[in-house]
């Protein structure tokens, strides 16, 4: 689009020979017919510094070589359109080191991936073996892996092969040798890198998927398939393998250390003017951990004239089953679930935990039309607002600050982050601050797994709120609020951090009531 | 002078590919086949440089084919495609070899469609000029699957595979190959190759066109490279344009259009209906470029000077399932097929002309090997569509058996220092401050509108005259002032564009000269005042060769094996 403006464009320059560190140039660019970052990058090069090192080849999206980083995010330059922002940061790809300026230097992917090759063969050279019989269905994952051009704005978009790069393997290379395990005439032999490098660090936030320029759910399918394997099911934290038995026993992931919220709660709440009705699903944090919030979500419903479903017969959604390779032990789960929300006669489900409704959304429901559940409406509590529109008078108090933390799966997992900033800029007594680096994994799902790992990246998370001076750190994920509160105790200020439900009664609301066990 | 040691490290090995696309990546697995040391280099990142990637298809007479289709057939349609000036020697290898070679990259770990059931190939493709469907591919997005699968499997045997190293003139002695001459981007430094036999890949040369579907590095280096170090070219008039490439919006410029539709003028006319009421615009390439050429030069192009297309048959799931990477970048430039039209244009696709080889992809130079579009005679006057993904596994393969046996039985020589110093000089000049340099992206700028103008889908004598004399001006006025900001010397992009303008303009002359000497229309050389093809005086090669002086010397040689 031929467009009269300006960029302020900043690129990073740096050669680790020459210089002592990095800087920043800073370009004013008339771009004028430009729609492309690396047609920015050749306008430098050409009329203004002949020095910019960057790469390009295709031009078309399919070679993979040109990518960098433009602000903050990993893209493809050559796919990628100049931002309409105030200022265009370009920096090399994260997480490799720099050759000079934008280039940086594979080898350590080239590395890996050539032992990955080592380790796998189609006859390993031997001549003579025939074509195997393809029939497309074995090769459906095959299919979905295949696209890759190794652009590796996966492992620059990794927040795990940030902190740990020469032990994680990274998506990158998961995502290839998940590739070529799909295929069924390869033959392995040997360790495999994600028995080397340490599969179980990802923290299942999605952002390689999220960022691919070829749309592969690296997580989804290349993750998660490779967790499928025997090996690493075997290698599975104790507390992991555990899963099953104790949803299967108490219906959640945790052991009860108090009476669960739904036995608390009874199983229908009903408001005096019925306007509609609606499942709510806790899922194991609310219904053990943080109660209070959960409370305060039925009871803004309620207020709301929402029929407030909560069968008891509820287990966990299982989402972390699926997440660990357990798939086989998740659809009994989401069988048992299925029935219970069918029974209840009522196709809306709403749910306040991230992770939760990312497993109802995408993991539960099938095509089949035979399938009842497939009808239901799923919302995240953010999405229910919007239909339900609340307003809320302001208490003509002092403007309470916060900021914003992005759950992976919200805003990756279901593609929420918009709904929860407009519903904290609504709210006439809340100053919103935009949190830096909102949606960078908290570490949530790694406390399991590696503390060091999960620790270093809710610090990070803790040192950018604090940095934002606010008073509530908002999310709307439990496995986010615990992690995070952790991380922020750690300070003196310690910020608290809320769900949306908890600060909409704090400020507005009243207190939920405790209810008997009865049902109405 | 003192006797001093040089400087330079001298990296040792027995064969030197250079070029890491397809037919590289074939021929270094060859040749580590045959025991040798090998040592690959590519001015980029090797198999994400090349033109490989964007290949989708390939063309091969095999146990998957139609039962009337044959080895034999496949010939006779690269023959007729070529109007009969191809290589015979080499189209018959090539058919012959097509069918093993596909089984062999699928036992590499390549995975071609199959049919429904699940048994044999699925021979999707048949594109104009093909009698049968024999086109096998992986969805659309062929040429990457194979040469990741090469590229793992040359992992697997240990190759060495070097980035960033822009190949800048092979050493020669007595018409013996004994290395070359390297400008090591990373390091900003020449670095000298000994090798007992080299095999150039080094692809096409798009890049001397505005507008190409070609990669960034496709400038055509290896015919120069081949031409200094004596080597024999032909057919280097022979260039073909993919008819139907986007022309806007700008960042999507020659990307190729697959999918099928109508051709339209600025006065919405339907003029291949005049050309070719048969066959419309299922023609070969040479011929819808020519007319697409012609509405243009005509006065009856679209805003931004191509013509339009328009879907035939649009459904939006057919597109997205065979089109998908068209689709969505036509959506997103906001073009949708359901009602909009594209704008398209010939767009300088593919060379083939080139480096002359026989049958074991021997040149004149003893130790030269050459494989791939850099190589000329396989396909005449015109290519056929997918046989140049096929070409390159077929020949590099050959390619490296053979440099590789070749190696085997030669014994290690040093490379002459003089030409080593002839080189360093010819970097060392780029380096030397100079009144109004001029820098290689900007000579470039100059060579392509001039080869755009002169050297076009249509030529004319008078035009190729005065783009000869433009040639021979740019030589001798502007190279001399080529010139490159030093304050860095690691990964220079300057030096680069420089060294590939260089090699160009040499390029753009000999493409130039060579055409003139082709007085008749044959396939994609269409010279207007000759519009007939005669084969009495033309069933010939234009043959090039380069004289003491450097200039290219041109013979018309009887095309080999014909009748």
């Amino acid at each position: 689009m031929s467009q009269m403006r300006a960029a302020h464009v900043k690129i990073y320059r740096f050669d680790p020979e020459g210089d002592r560190s990095p800087h920043y140039d800073e370009f004013r660019v008339e771009i004028q017919g430009i729609t492309k970052v690396l047609e920015l990058l050749n306008l430098i090069y050409e009329r203004f510094d002949s020095t910019l090192a960057y790469r390009s080849s295709c031009r078309a999206g399919k070679c993979g070589i040109c990518s960098v980083m433009v602000n903050g995010r990993a893209v493809l330059a050559c796919r990628e359109n100049v931002p309409e922002a105030e200022v265009v940061v370009i920096e090399p790809l994260s997480n490799y080191p720099v050759v000079r300026d934008l280039v940086v230097d594979r080898g350590t992917y080239d590395q890996r991936t050539t032992e990955l090759a080592s380790a796998t063969g189609i006859g390993n050279g031997r001549s003579g073996l025939p074509p195997q019989e393809w029939s497309p269905s074995n090769f459906e994952s095959y299919d979905r892996l295949a696209n890759c051009i190794e652009c590796l704005v996966c492992d620059a978009s990794c927040p795990v092969l940030a902190l740990s790069g020469e032990d994680y393997g990274g998506p990158a290379l998961f995502r290839q040798e998940a590739f070529l395990g799909s295929d069924q005439r390869i033959l392995r032999s040997g360790l495999s890198p994600s028995e080397r490098l340490h599969l179980e660090y990802c923290s299942t936030c999605k952002a390689c998927s999220a960022n691919c320029p070829k749309e592969i759910e690296v997580f989804d399918e290349a993750v998660r398939g490779l967790r499928r394997r025997k090996t690493f099911q075997d290698s599975l934290p104790e507390l992991q393998k555990g899963y099953a038995q104790v949803i299967e026993k108490t219906g959640s992931l945790f052991t009860p250390y108090k009476i669960p919220l739904l036995e608390q709660l009874p199983e229908v709440i009903e408001p005096e003017f019925v306007k509609e009705e609606a499942i709510f699903f806790p899922g194991c944090m609310m219904n053990m951990r943080f109660q209070g919030a959960g409370k305060a979500l039925v009871q803004i419903l309620k207020s709301l004239g929402v029929k407030v479903h909560l069968p008891r017969e509820m287990i966990c959604c299982g989402g972390p089953l699926l997440w660990t390779g357990q798939d086989e032990a998740f659809k009994e789960i989401r069988s048992k679930n299925i029935r219970v929300f069918e029974k209840v006669g009522v196709q809306r489900l709403v749910v306040a935990c991230a992770g939760c409704g990312m497993t109802l959304k995408k993991d539960y429901g099938k095509p089949s039309a035979r399938d009842v559940f497939s009808q239901f409406l799923i919302d995240d509590f953010t999405e229910y607002l919007e239909h339900l529109k609340p307003t809320y008078e302001s208490r003509k108090e002092k403007k309470r600050r916060v900021t914003y933390h992005d759950p992976c799966h919200l805003k990756r997992g279901q593609g929420i982050w918009d709904e929860p900033r407009r519903w904290l800029k609504a709210l006439p007594d809340v100053e919103f601050i935009e949190l830096r680096d909102s949606d960078r994994c908290c570490g949530g799902m790694l406390g399991t797994v590696n503390r060091d790992l999960s620790n270093a990246l809710s610090k990070k998370k803790a040192e950018a709120i604090i940095e934002a001076n606010v008073d509530a750190v908002i999310t709307e994920c439990p496995f986010c609020k615990d992690m995070i509160s952790k991380a922020l105790k750690k300070d003196e200020k310690r910020i608290p951090v809320l769900m949306i439900a908890e600060l909409i009664e704090e400020l507005y609301g009243d207190k939920p009531e405790a209810t008997s066990s009865v049902t109405s | 002078m003192t006797n001093k040691k040089p400087s330079l490290d001298i990296l040792d090995t027995d064969v030197l590919v250079v070029g890491g696309g397809g037919a590289g990546m074939m021929a270094a697995l060859a040749i580590a086949q045959q025991g040798c040391r090998v040592t690959l280099v590519d001015k980029g990142i090797p198999s994400k440089g090349c033109a490989t990637l964007m290949a989708k298809q390939m063309a091969a007479a095999g146990p998957w084919s139609y039962p009337q289709d044959s080895p034999e057939k496949h010939m006779q349609d690269t023959l007729a495609s070529g109007c009969y000036i191809n290589n015979r020697a080499l189209v018959q290898v090539f058919v012959t070899q097509a069918a093993s070679t596909i089984e062999e990259l699928e036992r590499m770990g390549m995975l071609f469609e199959r049919e429904a059931s699940g048994k044999g190939f699925f021979p999707g493709g048949q594109p104009a000029g093909h009698s049968y469907p024999r086109s096998l591919t992986y969805k659309e997005t062929s040429g990457k699957m194979v040469i990741d699968a090469l590229r793992r499997q040359a992992m697997r045997r240990g190759i060495q595979m070097v980035p960033d190293v822009l190949t800048i003139r092979l050493l020669v002695e007595e018409n013996q190959i004994r290395g070359a001459v390297c400008w090591n981007i990373t390091r900003g430094e020449i670095e000298v190759i000994q090798s007992k036999a080299i095999v150039l890949a080094t692809g096409g040369c798009g890049q001397l066109y505005p507008m190409t579907s070609n990669p960034d590095q496709s400038t055509g280096d290896g015919y120069i490279l081949g031409f200094e170090a004596g080597a024999e070219l032909t057919d280097m008039e022979m260039f073909q344009f993919y008819p139907v490439s986007m022309v806007y919006p700008k960042f999507l410029r020659g990307l190729n259009i697959n999918f099928p539709g109508k051709l339209l003028n600025a006065r919405m006319e339907r003029f291949m209906e005049k050309v070719d009421p048969v066959n419309l615009e299922h023609v070969t390439r040479d011929k819808l470029s020519q007319a697409i050429y012609r509405e243009i030069k005509k006065g009856l192009h679209t805003a931004h000077g191509g013509v339009y297309l328009e879907a035939s048959n649009f459904d939006p799931e057919l597109y997205r399932k065979r089109f998908p990477t068209e689709y969505r970048y036509c959506l997103e430039a906001g073009i949708d097929l359901k009602k909009d039209r594209v704008e398209v244009a010939p767009a300088a696709h593919f060379m083939m002309g080139g480096i002359k080889v026989g049958p074991d992809c021997r040149t004149n130079i003893r130790g030269l090997f050459a494989a791939g579009e850099v190589t000329g005679g396989l396909h005449g006057a015109n290519r056929l569509a997918n046989n140049a993904l096929m070409e390159i596994f077929v020949f590099g393969k050959i390619a490296g058996t053979h440099a590789g046996a070749f190696a085997r039985e030669e014994k290690e020589k040093v490379p002459p220092r003089g030409l080593v110093e002839d080189a360093k000089r010819e970097i060392q000049f780029l380096f030397r401050p100079k009144k109004d340099a001029i820098r290689g992206f900007a000579l470039k700028g100059i060579l392509r509108e001039l080869m755009w103008d002169k050297v076009g889908v249509i030529k004319n004598m008078p035009m190729l005259e005065e783009g000869i004399e433009r040639f021979q001006e740019m030589r001798e006025s502007l190279l001399p002032r080529l010139g490159v900001d030093v304050s860095h010397k690691k990964y220079n992009h300057d030096i680069v564009e420089a060294l590939e303008a260089r090699a160009m303009v040499k390029l753009g002359l000999l493409m130039a000269q060579s055409a003139t000497m082709r007085k008749e229309s044959r396939g994609a050389h269409a010279l207007e005042g000759y519009p007939q093809q005669d084969d009495q005086q033309y069933l010939k090669n234009v043959v090039a060769r380069r004289k003491a002086n450097g200039d290219g010397e041109f013979m018309l040689v009887p095309v080999p094996g014909a009748s």
